[in-house]
Protein backbone atom coordinates (compact mmCIF):
# COMPACT_ATOMS: atom_id res chain seq x y z
CA UNK A 1 0.00 0.00 0.00
CA UNK A 2 1.77 3.41 -1.02
CA UNK A 3 1.97 6.10 1.83
CA UNK A 4 -0.56 8.24 0.73
CA UNK A 5 -3.14 5.56 0.40
CA UNK A 6 -1.50 4.51 3.87
CA UNK A 7 -2.42 7.95 5.29
CA UNK A 8 -5.57 8.20 3.74
CA UNK A 9 -6.94 5.20 5.36
CA UNK A 10 -6.06 6.42 8.46
CA UNK A 11 -7.04 9.54 8.66
CA UNK A 12 -10.36 8.09 7.40
CA UNK A 13 -10.95 6.20 10.23
CA UNK A 14 -9.76 9.03 12.59
CA UNK A 15 -12.45 11.54 11.13
CA UNK A 16 -15.46 9.18 10.99
CA UNK A 17 -14.21 7.74 14.47
CA UNK A 18 -14.30 11.23 15.83
CA UNK A 19 -17.49 12.26 14.04
CA UNK A 20 -19.42 9.21 15.74
CA UNK A 21 -18.16 9.80 18.81
CA UNK A 22 -19.08 13.43 18.79
CA UNK A 23 -22.44 12.19 17.72
CA UNK A 24 -22.91 10.04 20.48
CA UNK A 25 -21.40 12.27 23.02
CA UNK A 26 -23.60 15.02 21.97
CA UNK A 27 -26.79 12.78 22.08
CA UNK A 28 -25.85 11.31 25.51
CA UNK A 29 -25.06 14.58 27.47
CA UNK A 30 -28.16 16.40 26.05
CA UNK A 31 -30.09 13.73 26.70
CA UNK A 32 -28.96 13.84 30.61
CA UNK A 33 -29.54 17.30 30.09
CA UNK A 34 -26.41 18.14 30.19
CA UNK A 35 -24.10 20.71 28.07
CA UNK A 36 -22.34 19.36 25.26
CA UNK A 37 -19.75 21.83 24.60
CA UNK A 38 -17.03 21.29 26.93
CA UNK A 39 -16.81 17.28 25.53
CA UNK A 40 -17.10 18.29 22.18
CA UNK A 41 -14.61 20.67 22.30
CA UNK A 42 -11.76 18.60 23.63
CA UNK A 43 -12.93 15.97 21.11
CA UNK A 44 -12.41 18.24 18.32
CA UNK A 45 -9.08 19.83 19.19
CA UNK A 46 -8.19 15.73 19.75
CA UNK A 47 -8.90 15.15 16.16
CA UNK A 48 -7.12 17.86 14.85
CA UNK A 49 -3.77 17.38 16.93
CA UNK A 50 -3.81 13.92 15.95
CA UNK A 51 -4.40 14.57 12.26
CA UNK A 52 -1.84 17.19 12.56
CA UNK A 53 0.84 14.97 14.32
CA UNK A 54 0.24 12.13 11.84
CA UNK A 55 1.72 14.82 9.15
CA UNK A 56 4.51 16.01 11.23
CA UNK A 57 3.14 19.84 11.37
CA UNK A 58 5.17 21.61 13.50
CA UNK A 59 3.56 22.35 17.55
CA UNK A 60 2.50 26.24 16.66
CA UNK A 61 0.93 25.41 13.36
CA UNK A 62 -0.89 22.24 15.37
CA UNK A 63 -1.49 24.94 17.87
CA UNK A 64 -3.20 27.05 15.21
CA UNK A 65 -4.99 24.18 13.62
CA UNK A 66 -6.52 23.32 16.70
CA UNK A 67 -7.32 26.99 17.71
CA UNK A 68 -9.17 27.31 14.80
CA UNK A 69 -10.86 24.25 14.20
CA UNK A 70 -12.35 24.88 17.74
CA UNK A 71 -14.43 28.14 17.19
CA UNK A 72 -14.61 26.61 13.56
CA UNK A 73 -16.86 23.95 15.32
CA UNK A 74 -18.54 25.95 17.66
CA UNK A 75 -19.73 28.11 15.46
CA UNK A 76 -20.34 26.26 12.41
CA UNK A 77 -22.55 23.86 15.03
CA UNK A 78 -24.53 26.43 16.51
CA UNK A 79 -25.35 28.02 13.39
CA UNK A 80 -26.44 25.31 11.41
CA UNK A 81 -28.19 23.42 14.55
CA UNK A 82 -30.36 26.62 13.73
CA UNK A 83 -30.44 26.28 10.28
CA UNK A 84 -31.59 22.65 10.60
CA UNK A 85 -34.26 23.83 12.89
CA UNK A 86 -35.56 26.58 11.38
CA UNK A 87 -35.92 24.73 7.73
CA UNK A 88 -36.48 21.19 8.02
CA UNK A 89 -38.12 21.47 11.35
CA UNK A 90 -36.11 18.98 13.35
CA UNK A 91 -36.20 18.59 17.02
CA UNK A 92 -33.17 20.49 18.98
CA UNK A 93 -31.61 17.36 20.33
CA UNK A 94 -31.52 15.85 16.19
CA UNK A 95 -30.22 18.82 14.71
CA UNK A 96 -27.60 19.08 17.02
CA UNK A 97 -26.47 15.40 16.78
CA UNK A 98 -26.53 16.10 13.02
CA UNK A 99 -24.63 19.43 13.12
CA UNK A 100 -22.31 17.95 15.26
CA UNK A 101 -21.46 14.70 13.14
CA UNK A 102 -21.51 16.88 9.73
CA UNK A 103 -19.08 19.90 11.26
CA UNK A 104 -17.04 17.15 12.98
CA UNK A 105 -16.47 15.63 9.29
CA UNK A 106 -16.31 19.17 7.56
CA UNK A 107 -13.47 20.51 9.98
CA UNK A 108 -11.13 16.67 9.45
CA UNK A 109 -11.52 16.45 5.89
CA UNK A 110 -10.16 20.07 5.66
CA UNK A 111 -7.43 19.35 8.04
CA UNK A 112 -6.83 16.44 6.00
CA UNK A 113 -6.57 18.23 2.68
CA UNK A 114 -4.53 20.79 4.17
CA UNK A 115 -2.01 18.59 5.02
CA UNK A 116 -2.12 16.93 1.76
CA UNK A 117 -1.19 20.29 0.31
CA UNK A 118 1.70 20.15 2.69
CA UNK A 119 3.01 16.95 1.47
CA UNK A 120 2.51 16.96 -2.45
CA UNK A 121 5.43 17.58 -4.81
CA UNK A 122 5.59 20.42 -6.84
CA UNK B 1 5.09 4.87 40.39
CA UNK B 2 6.02 7.38 37.58
CA UNK B 3 5.22 7.27 33.81
CA UNK B 4 7.85 9.03 32.06
CA UNK B 5 6.10 11.25 29.22
CA UNK B 6 8.57 11.95 26.19
CA UNK B 7 8.87 15.42 25.92
CA UNK B 8 7.12 16.12 22.57
CA UNK B 9 4.12 14.63 23.97
CA UNK B 10 4.07 16.86 26.95
CA UNK B 11 4.18 19.91 24.28
CA UNK B 12 1.35 18.56 22.29
CA UNK B 13 -0.69 17.67 25.31
CA UNK B 14 0.60 21.28 26.90
CA UNK B 15 -0.21 23.13 24.17
CA UNK B 16 -3.50 21.06 23.20
CA UNK B 17 -4.93 22.11 26.73
CA UNK B 18 -4.07 25.72 25.77
CA UNK B 19 -5.71 25.79 22.30
CA UNK B 20 -9.28 24.08 24.92
CA UNK B 21 -8.88 26.85 27.25
CA UNK B 22 -8.41 29.56 25.39
CA UNK B 23 -11.58 28.42 23.43
CA UNK B 24 -13.69 28.11 26.62
CA UNK B 25 -12.82 31.20 28.05
CA UNK B 26 -13.28 33.09 25.06
CA UNK B 27 -17.04 31.69 24.15
CA UNK B 28 -18.25 31.62 27.77
CA UNK B 29 -16.69 34.71 28.64
CA UNK B 30 -18.34 36.00 25.30
CA UNK B 31 -21.71 34.28 26.82
CA UNK B 32 -21.41 35.92 30.24
CA UNK B 33 -20.61 39.45 28.60
CA UNK B 34 -23.21 39.25 25.87
CA UNK B 35 -25.98 38.99 28.62
CA UNK B 36 -24.39 41.13 31.04
CA UNK B 37 -23.76 44.29 28.33
CA UNK B 38 -26.33 43.76 26.08
CA UNK B 39 -24.36 43.59 22.34
CA UNK B 40 -24.57 40.92 19.87
CA UNK B 41 -20.79 39.85 18.11
CA UNK B 42 -22.30 40.14 15.00
CA UNK B 43 -23.16 43.46 15.38
CA UNK B 44 -19.82 44.26 16.63
CA UNK B 45 -17.98 42.58 14.39
CA UNK B 46 -20.10 44.29 11.30
CA UNK B 47 -19.18 47.96 13.25
CA UNK B 48 -15.15 46.57 13.37
CA UNK B 49 -15.03 45.63 9.63
CA UNK B 50 -16.91 48.78 8.46
CA UNK B 51 -14.20 50.61 9.72
CA UNK B 52 -11.50 50.04 6.52
CA UNK B 53 -8.51 51.67 8.24
CA UNK B 54 -8.71 49.18 11.85
CA UNK B 55 -9.32 46.54 9.17
CA UNK B 56 -6.34 47.44 7.19
CA UNK B 57 -4.50 48.27 9.98
CA UNK B 58 -5.08 44.78 11.53
CA UNK B 59 -4.51 42.60 8.65
CA UNK B 60 -1.26 44.19 7.84
CA UNK B 61 -0.18 44.02 11.80
CA UNK B 62 -1.12 40.37 11.97
CA UNK B 63 0.69 39.27 8.68
CA UNK B 64 3.49 41.15 9.47
CA UNK B 65 3.79 40.25 12.76
CA UNK B 66 3.83 36.41 11.49
CA UNK B 67 6.63 37.22 8.88
CA UNK B 68 8.88 38.74 11.13
CA UNK B 69 8.62 36.46 13.64
CA UNK B 70 9.12 34.03 10.96
CA UNK B 71 12.56 35.77 10.40
CA UNK B 72 13.54 34.93 14.31
CA UNK B 73 11.90 31.82 15.24
CA UNK B 74 11.44 29.48 12.48
CA UNK B 75 8.57 26.67 12.73
CA UNK B 76 9.62 23.76 15.27
CA UNK B 77 13.00 25.33 16.53
CA UNK B 78 11.28 27.49 19.52
CA UNK B 79 7.51 26.98 19.87
CA UNK B 80 6.88 28.43 23.30
CA UNK B 81 8.95 31.52 22.46
CA UNK B 82 7.14 32.38 18.72
CA UNK B 83 3.44 31.14 20.44
CA UNK B 84 4.42 33.82 23.48
CA UNK B 85 5.41 36.65 20.86
CA UNK B 86 2.60 35.77 19.27
CA UNK B 87 0.13 35.99 21.86
CA UNK B 88 1.66 39.29 23.62
CA UNK B 89 1.69 40.63 19.91
CA UNK B 90 -2.01 39.65 19.74
CA UNK B 91 -2.44 41.49 22.75
CA UNK B 92 -1.00 45.05 21.80
CA UNK B 93 -2.10 44.71 18.17
CA UNK B 94 -5.89 43.98 19.78
CA UNK B 95 -5.62 47.06 22.34
CA UNK B 96 -4.37 49.57 19.16
CA UNK B 97 -7.28 48.25 17.34
CA UNK B 98 -9.67 48.89 20.22
CA UNK B 99 -8.37 51.70 20.71
CA UNK B 100 -8.89 53.36 16.89
CA UNK B 101 -12.42 51.90 16.54
CA UNK B 102 -13.54 53.43 19.95
CA UNK B 103 -14.06 57.15 20.49
CA UNK B 104 -11.71 57.98 23.45
CA UNK B 105 -14.22 61.22 24.29
CA UNK B 106 -17.53 59.13 24.66
CA UNK B 107 -15.70 56.26 26.58
CA UNK B 108 -14.89 58.43 29.79
CA UNK B 109 -17.67 59.88 31.51
CA UNK B 110 -17.18 63.08 33.23
CA UNK B 111 -18.38 62.65 36.77
CA UNK B 112 -17.19 63.14 39.71
CA UNK B 113 -14.87 60.27 39.73
CA UNK B 114 -13.77 59.35 35.87
CA UNK B 115 -14.90 56.15 35.43
CA UNK B 116 -14.38 54.29 32.03
CA UNK B 117 -17.47 53.18 30.14
CA UNK B 118 -17.25 49.63 29.96
CA UNK B 119 -20.16 48.41 27.70
CA UNK B 120 -18.72 50.26 25.20
CA UNK B 121 -15.13 49.07 25.38
CA UNK B 122 -15.61 45.61 26.14
CA UNK B 123 -17.37 44.22 23.15
CA UNK B 124 -14.48 46.36 20.95
CA UNK B 125 -12.16 44.41 22.62
CA UNK B 126 -13.84 40.93 21.96
CA UNK B 127 -14.29 41.58 18.32
CA UNK B 128 -10.69 42.89 17.67
CA UNK B 129 -9.60 40.06 19.46
CA UNK B 130 -11.36 37.46 17.66
CA UNK B 131 -10.64 38.49 14.38
CA UNK B 132 -6.86 39.20 15.26
CA UNK B 133 -6.65 35.54 16.47
CA UNK B 134 -8.80 34.01 13.07
CA UNK B 135 -5.65 36.44 10.79
CA UNK B 136 -2.78 35.50 12.93
CA UNK B 137 -3.42 31.74 12.82
CA UNK B 138 -4.86 31.50 9.14
CA UNK B 139 -1.63 33.47 8.21
CA UNK B 140 0.55 31.24 10.48
CA UNK B 141 -0.85 28.13 8.62
CA UNK B 142 -0.28 30.08 5.18
CA UNK B 143 2.93 30.85 5.75
CA UNK B 144 4.26 27.38 7.33
CA UNK B 145 2.58 25.80 4.17
CA UNK B 146 4.43 27.77 1.70
CA UNK B 147 7.53 27.49 3.03
CA UNK B 148 7.11 23.60 2.98
CA UNK B 149 6.26 23.80 -0.37
CA UNK B 150 9.89 25.75 -1.17
CA UNK B 151 11.71 23.58 1.54
CA UNK B 152 10.15 20.43 -1.01
CA UNK B 153 11.33 21.89 -4.31
CA UNK B 154 14.89 23.20 -3.22
CA UNK B 155 15.23 19.35 -2.16
CA UNK B 156 14.14 17.93 -5.67
CA UNK B 157 16.71 20.70 -7.14
CA UNK B 158 19.09 19.03 -4.64
CA UNK B 159 18.11 15.77 -5.75
CA UNK B 160 18.51 16.61 -9.25
CA UNK B 161 21.93 18.33 -8.74
CA UNK B 162 23.12 15.92 -7.00
CA UNK B 163 21.75 12.89 -9.21
CA UNK B 164 23.34 15.33 -11.57
CA UNK B 165 26.58 15.25 -10.16
CA UNK B 166 26.85 12.03 -10.09
CA UNK B 167 26.27 11.07 -13.16
CA UNK B 168 28.93 13.56 -14.16
CA UNK B 169 31.30 11.89 -11.83
CA UNK B 170 30.39 8.64 -13.61
CA UNK B 171 31.09 9.63 -16.74
CA UNK B 172 34.32 11.20 -14.83
CA UNK B 173 35.40 7.77 -13.89
CA UNK B 174 34.98 6.08 -17.33
CA UNK B 175 36.21 9.50 -18.88
CA UNK B 176 37.90 8.27 -21.77
CA UNK B 177 40.10 11.33 -22.00
CA UNK B 178 41.53 10.78 -18.27
CA UNK B 179 42.26 7.32 -18.52
CA UNK B 180 43.58 7.79 -21.89
CA UNK B 181 45.56 10.46 -21.15
CA UNK B 182 46.69 8.35 -17.65
CA UNK B 183 47.59 4.81 -19.86
CA UNK B 184 49.81 7.12 -22.49
CA UNK B 185 51.59 8.11 -19.50
CA UNK B 186 51.37 4.88 -17.70
CA UNK B 187 52.93 3.60 -21.08
CA UNK B 188 56.03 5.86 -20.90
CA UNK B 189 56.93 4.98 -17.50
CA UNK B 190 56.36 1.58 -18.00
CA UNK B 191 59.57 1.68 -20.30
CA UNK B 192 61.37 4.63 -18.30
CA UNK B 193 60.99 3.86 -14.73
CA UNK B 194 58.79 1.00 -13.73
CA UNK B 195 58.90 2.01 -9.83
CA UNK B 196 57.38 5.08 -10.64
CA UNK B 197 55.09 3.31 -12.95
CA UNK B 198 54.49 1.54 -10.04
CA UNK B 199 53.30 4.58 -8.14
CA UNK B 200 51.81 5.84 -10.89
CA UNK B 201 49.13 2.16 -11.02
CA UNK B 202 48.88 2.58 -7.37
CA UNK B 203 47.59 6.16 -7.25
CA UNK B 204 45.66 5.84 -10.06
CA UNK B 205 44.09 2.84 -8.47
CA UNK B 206 43.62 4.58 -5.14
CA UNK B 207 41.59 7.63 -7.07
CA UNK B 208 39.05 5.20 -8.69
CA UNK B 209 38.89 3.81 -5.09
CA UNK B 210 37.70 6.99 -3.72
CA UNK B 211 35.42 7.64 -6.67
CA UNK B 212 33.47 4.06 -6.14
CA UNK B 213 33.78 4.72 -2.07
CA UNK B 214 31.91 8.16 -2.33
CA UNK B 215 29.65 7.75 -4.61
CA UNK B 216 26.30 7.82 -2.55
CA UNK B 217 27.93 10.13 0.03
CA UNK B 218 26.69 13.93 0.37
CA UNK B 219 29.73 14.82 2.18
CA UNK B 220 33.06 13.60 2.97
CA UNK B 221 35.75 14.62 5.88
CA UNK B 222 38.22 17.13 4.05
CA UNK B 223 41.21 15.53 4.60
CA UNK B 224 39.89 12.33 2.67
CA UNK B 225 39.17 15.06 -0.05
CA UNK B 226 42.63 16.90 0.44
CA UNK B 227 44.78 13.09 0.20
CA UNK B 228 42.39 12.88 -3.09
CA UNK B 229 43.05 16.03 -4.48
CA UNK B 230 46.48 15.57 -4.22
CA UNK B 231 46.33 12.18 -5.67
CA UNK B 232 44.65 13.36 -8.15
CA UNK B 233 47.05 16.13 -9.11
CA UNK B 234 50.25 13.64 -8.89
CA UNK B 235 48.33 11.91 -12.04
CA UNK B 236 48.46 15.15 -13.58
CA UNK B 237 51.63 16.26 -12.43
CA UNK B 238 53.69 12.85 -13.78
CA UNK B 239 51.64 14.20 -17.29
CA UNK B 240 52.47 17.71 -17.09
CA UNK B 241 55.60 17.78 -14.86
CA UNK B 242 56.64 21.32 -14.52
CA UNK B 243 53.72 22.80 -16.19
CA UNK B 244 51.81 22.23 -13.74
CA UNK B 245 52.15 23.60 -9.77
CA UNK B 246 50.15 23.11 -6.97
CA UNK B 247 50.58 24.09 -3.07
CA UNK B 248 48.08 23.55 -0.66
CA UNK B 249 47.88 25.40 2.69
CA UNK B 250 45.39 23.88 4.57
CA UNK B 251 45.71 23.77 9.02
CA UNK B 252 44.94 20.70 10.94
CA UNK B 253 42.22 22.30 12.30
CA UNK B 254 40.07 22.08 9.17
CA UNK B 255 40.81 18.32 8.45
CA UNK B 256 37.47 17.38 10.22
CA UNK B 257 35.37 19.69 8.20
CA UNK B 258 33.07 18.18 5.33
CA UNK B 259 32.97 19.15 1.42
CA UNK B 260 31.21 17.50 -1.24
CA UNK B 261 32.96 14.72 -2.49
CA UNK B 262 35.27 15.39 -5.54
CA UNK B 263 34.87 19.16 -5.14
CA UNK B 264 38.63 20.00 -4.95
CA UNK B 265 39.38 17.63 -7.76
CA UNK B 266 36.86 18.75 -10.10
CA UNK B 267 37.98 22.50 -9.66
CA UNK B 268 41.68 21.04 -10.17
CA UNK B 269 40.43 19.41 -12.97
CA UNK B 270 39.06 22.60 -14.59
CA UNK B 271 41.55 24.48 -13.82
CA UNK B 272 44.22 21.92 -15.99
CA UNK B 273 40.84 21.68 -18.94
CA UNK B 274 40.70 25.09 -19.64
CA UNK B 275 43.73 26.60 -19.31
CA UNK B 276 47.03 26.74 -21.42
CA UNK B 277 50.06 24.41 -19.49
CA UNK B 278 53.61 24.55 -20.34
CA UNK B 279 56.60 24.56 -18.44
CA UNK B 280 57.51 28.38 -20.08
CA UNK B 281 54.20 29.57 -18.75
CA UNK B 282 53.31 27.00 -15.50
CA UNK B 283 49.87 26.41 -14.15
CA UNK B 284 49.67 27.53 -10.43
CA UNK B 285 47.51 26.18 -8.20
CA UNK B 286 46.58 26.88 -4.91
CA UNK B 287 44.24 25.91 -2.12
CA UNK B 288 44.02 27.63 1.27
CA UNK B 289 41.45 28.69 3.61
CA UNK B 290 39.72 31.87 4.09
CA UNK B 291 37.48 31.43 7.56
CA UNK B 292 34.98 28.74 6.52
CA UNK B 293 35.77 28.65 2.80
CA UNK B 294 38.30 26.69 1.28
CA UNK B 295 39.62 28.95 -1.94
CA UNK B 296 40.75 27.16 -5.26
CA UNK B 297 43.28 29.99 -7.22
CA UNK B 298 45.11 29.58 -10.56
CA UNK B 299 46.36 32.18 -12.84
CA UNK B 300 44.27 32.59 -16.07
CA UNK B 301 45.76 31.81 -19.29
CA UNK B 302 42.51 30.18 -21.05
CA UNK B 303 42.91 27.93 -23.67
CA UNK B 304 41.51 29.05 -27.16
CA UNK B 305 38.95 26.42 -27.65
CA UNK B 306 36.86 25.18 -24.72
CA UNK B 307 35.38 22.32 -24.16
CA UNK B 308 31.12 22.28 -24.98
CA UNK B 309 30.48 20.98 -21.13
CA UNK B 310 32.09 24.48 -19.79
CA UNK B 311 31.08 25.70 -16.54
CA UNK B 312 28.54 22.24 -16.18
CA UNK B 313 30.82 20.88 -13.65
CA UNK B 314 30.70 23.34 -11.51
CA UNK B 315 27.25 25.04 -12.12
CA UNK B 316 25.84 21.56 -10.42
CA UNK B 317 28.67 22.07 -7.66
CA UNK B 318 27.21 25.52 -7.05
CA UNK B 319 23.51 23.92 -7.35
CA UNK B 320 24.16 21.26 -5.02
CA UNK B 321 25.16 23.68 -1.95
CA UNK B 322 22.64 25.75 -2.75
CA UNK B 323 19.81 23.72 -2.93
CA UNK B 324 21.19 21.02 -0.18
CA UNK B 325 22.78 22.82 2.29
CA UNK B 326 21.66 26.77 1.74
CA UNK B 327 25.58 27.88 1.15
CA UNK B 328 26.66 29.70 -2.07
CA UNK B 329 30.21 28.90 -3.77
CA UNK B 330 32.15 31.85 -4.66
CA UNK B 331 33.44 32.46 -7.66
CA UNK B 332 35.71 35.49 -8.66
CA UNK B 333 37.00 36.22 -11.97
CA UNK B 334 39.61 38.67 -12.97
CA UNK B 335 42.10 39.11 -15.48
CA UNK B 336 44.88 37.66 -13.95
CA UNK B 337 43.29 34.89 -11.75
CA UNK B 338 40.22 32.44 -11.14
CA UNK B 339 38.97 31.98 -7.81
CA UNK B 340 36.10 29.21 -6.36
CA UNK B 341 35.70 29.33 -2.97
CA UNK B 342 33.53 26.35 -1.49
CA UNK B 343 32.11 26.52 2.22
CA UNK B 344 33.39 24.33 4.38
CA UNK B 345 30.10 22.30 6.29
CA UNK B 346 30.55 21.58 10.53
CA UNK B 347 29.72 17.51 11.12
CA UNK B 348 26.24 18.14 12.15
Amino acid sequence: MGERTKNKYIVKILIHSFAVFHAVSSYVLQSLGQQDAILLTALTIGMIVLIATHFDFPLEVTFALALLNSFAGFYLGTAGAVLLQDYISLSPMCSNVITTFMTTEILGWMTYLIAQYKTRKE
Amino acid sequence: MSIAIPKKIRQILLLAITAFSLRMLYVEGLNILQNTFDFSLLDVFSAILSNSYVTMFMIISDIGIIYLLNKRYCYGRYPFVRLSLEFLSLIIITLISTLMVVDLKSIFSYSTVLTLQVNQVIPVILGCLLFNTIVIVITDIFLYLRLSQKKTLAIEIGKKNKARLQYNKLKRQLNPHFLFNSLNVLDYLVHTDPDRASTFIKKLAANYRYLLNNEEQELVFLHNEIKFAQSYFDLMKERFDKGLEMKMEISDSFHECMIVPCGLQLLIENATKHNIISSESPLRIEVYTESDLIVVKNNLQPKLSTSPSFGMGLNNLCGQYTAMFGKDVLIEKNDRFFVVKIPLLNQD
